[in-house]
């Protein structure tokens, strides 16, 4: 046990006294004038349900958040009445511009309301009679395993530091949970589909373990949202629907459709975040632009990886025979992945005239 | 940045020669030729899709894994073909004991919670409040339990999210599953808040609760993290939970109970299951376990704080007539005393029945007894 509270309740006789008087039937009822205030909150759509933002009113809702929460440390819910005595449960993220975004309450009810199931909404029929050759779905599988890899640091993202944030930016906290949840969901899929496919996982590689630590290793939470969600997601993003686009396999096209959806959400939140701490600390952008550039390195790696490469230049032309023919269409994929990277940079406010990963596509080019 | 990668891709010779090579078209299908053997995948049952179970075949089986993982430090799934040698970057994983996180049926709870996903805005019905005429002094009652009710919750994603980044991915079953307990706390936070702003608003928080939320979040490990949240914990609410249904005002509020019900009997199902799983390979930390639940169960009597027991007994009597109270107080007590007996029987299940002679609890209940006899 590694935290003993101060007062041994347990052993304490008032305590035990008032629970007697209760069970006696004195109660006090006192905690129905503790200082509520009826909130009375109803969906403004009714098919849409009872959302968050239906109750974003008076002192429960999230605009009444200071940047700096110095008024509680506690679990308690954000409007609830803070009695004396609670204790401190060890935040240490606790200024909502470490953290926020403005659409994350809105991520948090669109992930719930696109919830999907991987054993069962992927046709896995179409898996058990695949109509590609062998080297082809090894290309697939060593991917997948990729992506395995990949979706397994973005739940450990969330998952390192959400027990770390203030209870009073719950609807984040509850965005975080969905992240890991949608993260979980994909390493299942992308697990099961490298298995499925009967040639097993493929090769763990340095370059891509590389990358993984470059973002999990992040130091605090806005450079992790930044490398996670923008860099991360977006590889990722890019990779799904190149997979996605080759294959002729239904189940590869679903888990693409499915995979993109869940990860936008996130690429979203990234910028949004972004957005509101450098409006609210605009000194933040350089530090966390000059952490991307190093994380983008260690994408560079990943990309230029013999493995990486070729096994993206099989998927493309379709064969092995053909692969060395489609290393330009697999150079046009880095090139659209290296634009849409440096365009959620600028919308992010985080543009850099250093970018490794538009240096890299550029050296390709040259 | 803590971590800067081996190699600066900008100015690296060899990289860039390589790169030029590719350019030309000489790629290195290397990893291709030494491939491995096929396996076959097929699903059990069609109507199910395809499960975890159903891939756990050879190097991918849970089975086939040491009980202590030392060869992947770092996020590779169980069944990729790793580096040779310390090639792998680290990514430092401190819990790469099995029996430090398994549990019996971890892969079936990971499905279950997939296909028994509920989304709190739209499945409960929220547009019915008004049809229904709730006394004040019962709304006020009810956004009292459901203030201590998102107060608790929370502490069950907090508790799982601090220990999964530290879980060896090689378990990644284990780490899919408390992701998914995770979301469903989210959500149960969620109801029991959307509840409470729907009426009376959120009344006070709980001191003493809170403290033993505290002994949760700060426990020395993960088991022992695990045994006082999904077992005494969560065991703790899901008896709540099913008395709350009982005594919900209308039938939006049974339906929210309903509902978080079957999330939390799962979630008791891991940690009975993962105390099984430690006492049955690991039974020289019974002792720990032991000394460590003596703690616990005396943090856990902080739930029973004035706030929360009153409130019930109003909802139990549905009122603050003498005569519903005295009936509130019947049903309170009744449930208090399962609360305590349910407990003691996932103990025995879990392979601890010496919790029924040794726990503090019994000493609580006797003090009680003898108060109100005396």
């Amino acid at each position: 046990m590694g935290y003993y509270a101060r007062d041994d309740f347990f052993n304490n006789p008032e305590i035990l006294a008032r629970s007697v008087e209760i069970l006696k039937g004195k109660l006090t009822l006192d905690w129905m004038t503790c200082g509520r205030e009826d909130a009375n909150c109803r969906p403004s759509h009714p098919r849409r349900g009872l959302t968050f933002g239906d109750t974003n009113v008076g002192r429960y809702g999230w605009d009444q958040i200071p940047e700096k929460i110095r008024h509680n440390y506690s679990m308690a819910p954000r409007g609830a009445v803070l009695s004396p005595g609670l204790p401190h449960l060890g935040y240490d993220i606790n200024r909502k511009s470490e953290v926020w975004s403005e659409n994350a309450p809105d991520l948090y009810e669109e992930s719930k309301a696109r919830h999907w199931i991987p054993s069962r909404e992927v046709p896995w029929e179409a898996v058990e009679k695949l109509d590609h050759s062998p080297d082809f779905e090894r290309a697939m599988a060593q991917l997948y395993t990729d992506l395995t890899s990949m979706a397994t640091v973005l739940g450990d993202i969330p998952s390192k530091w959400v027990w770390r944030i203030n209870q009073e930016l719950v609807e984040l906290k509850m965005w975080q949970c969905t992240q890991m949840f949608d993260a979980a969901q994909l390493a299942d899929v992308f697990r099961k589909r490298a298995i499925a496919g009967g040639t097993g996982l493929g090769r763990d590689h340095a370059p891509l373990g590389e990358l993984m630590k470059a973002v999990f290793d992040a130091s605090t939470y806005p450079c992790a949202s930044a490398s996670g969600y923008l860099l991360l997601c977006g590889l990722m993003q890019s990779l799904m629907r190149h997979m996605g686009a080759v294959s002729t396999n239904k189940a590869d096209e679903t888990i693409a459709r499915f995979g993109v959806q869940d990860v936008t959400r996130s690429i979203a939140y990234g910028i949004g975040h972004m957005r509101y701490l450098i409006a609210t600390r605009p000194h933040e952008a350089t530090a966390i632009a000059n952490h991307l550039d190093e994380v983008e390195n260690s994408a560079v790696g990943l990309l230029g990886a013999p493995i990486f490469i070729s096994s993206l230049a099989l998927i493309t032309a379709g064969n092995r025979a053909g692969a060395a023919a489609a290393v330009p269409r697999v150079m046009a994929l880095y090139r659209r992945f290296a634009n849409e990277h440096a365009a959620r940079r600028r919308a992010a406010g985080l543009a850099s005239e250093h970018s490794p990963i538009e240096a890299f596509v550029r050296s390709l080019e040259a | 940045m803590s971590y800067y990668g081996t190699n600066d891709f900008s100015y690296n010779s060899d990289f860039n020669l390589r790169i030029r090579d590719i350019k030309k078209g000489n790629l290195d299908f290397g990893w291709l030729d030494r491939a491995r053997e096929e396996v076959k995948v097929r699903r059990a049952d069609p109507r199910r899709g395809l499960t975890l179970e159903d891939c756990e075949v050879g190097v991918n089986a849970i089975d086939n894994t040491p009980e202590v993982v030392r060869e992947n430090r770092g996020v590779a799934p169980r069944g990729a073909i790793l580096l040779e040698g310390a090639e792998q970057p680290d990514l430092g994983p401190s819990l790469n004991k099995k029996s430090d996180v398994w549990a019996y049926r971890v892969q079936s709870y990971w499905e279950e919670a997939m296909s028994r996903q509920w989304n709190a805005t739209t499945d409960v019905p929220w547009g019915d409040m008004d049809k229904y005429e709730i006394p004040e002094d019962i709304e006020v009652a009810f956004c009292q339990l459901c203030t201590l009710l998102s107060e608790v919750e929370m502490i069950a994603t907090d508790l799982p999210a601090k220990w999964s980044h530290h879980m060896n991915s090689y378990f990644q079953d284990v780490k899919n599953f408390i992701a998914t307990q995770a979301i469903d706390e989210a959500r149960h936070a969620e109801v029991f808040r959307k509840r409470a702003l729907a009426g009376a608003g959120l009344l006070r928080a709980s001191v003493r609760g809170e403290h033993a939320l505290k002994g949760i979040l700060e426990a020395d490990s993960y088991s022992e993290g695990s045994v006082f949240l999904h077992v005494l914990g969560e065991g703790f609410i899901l008896t709540l939970f099913r008395s709350s249904e009982y005594i919900s005002p209308t039938p939006v509020e049974q339906r929210m109970f309903q509902l978080v019900m079957q999330d939390e009997a799962r979630h008791v199902s891991y940690g009975l299951q993962h105390l099984k799983y430690l006492m049955d390979n690991c039974p020289e930390v019974r002792p720990q376990i032991n000394g460590f639940l003596d703690e616990a169960e005396r943090h856990l009597s902080g739930l029973f704080n004035p706030d929360q027991l009153e409130s019930m007994i109003v909802l139990g009597g549905k009122g603050t007539t003498p005569d519903c109270i005295r009936t509130g107080i019947q049903t309170v007590g009744a449930f208090q005393g399962k609360q305590i007996e349910e407990y003691f029987h996932r103990a025995e299940r879990a392979g601890l029945p010496e919790r029924r002679t040794r726990s503090p609890l019994l000493e609580l209940q006797k003090r009680m007894i003898a108060g109100i006899m005396g």
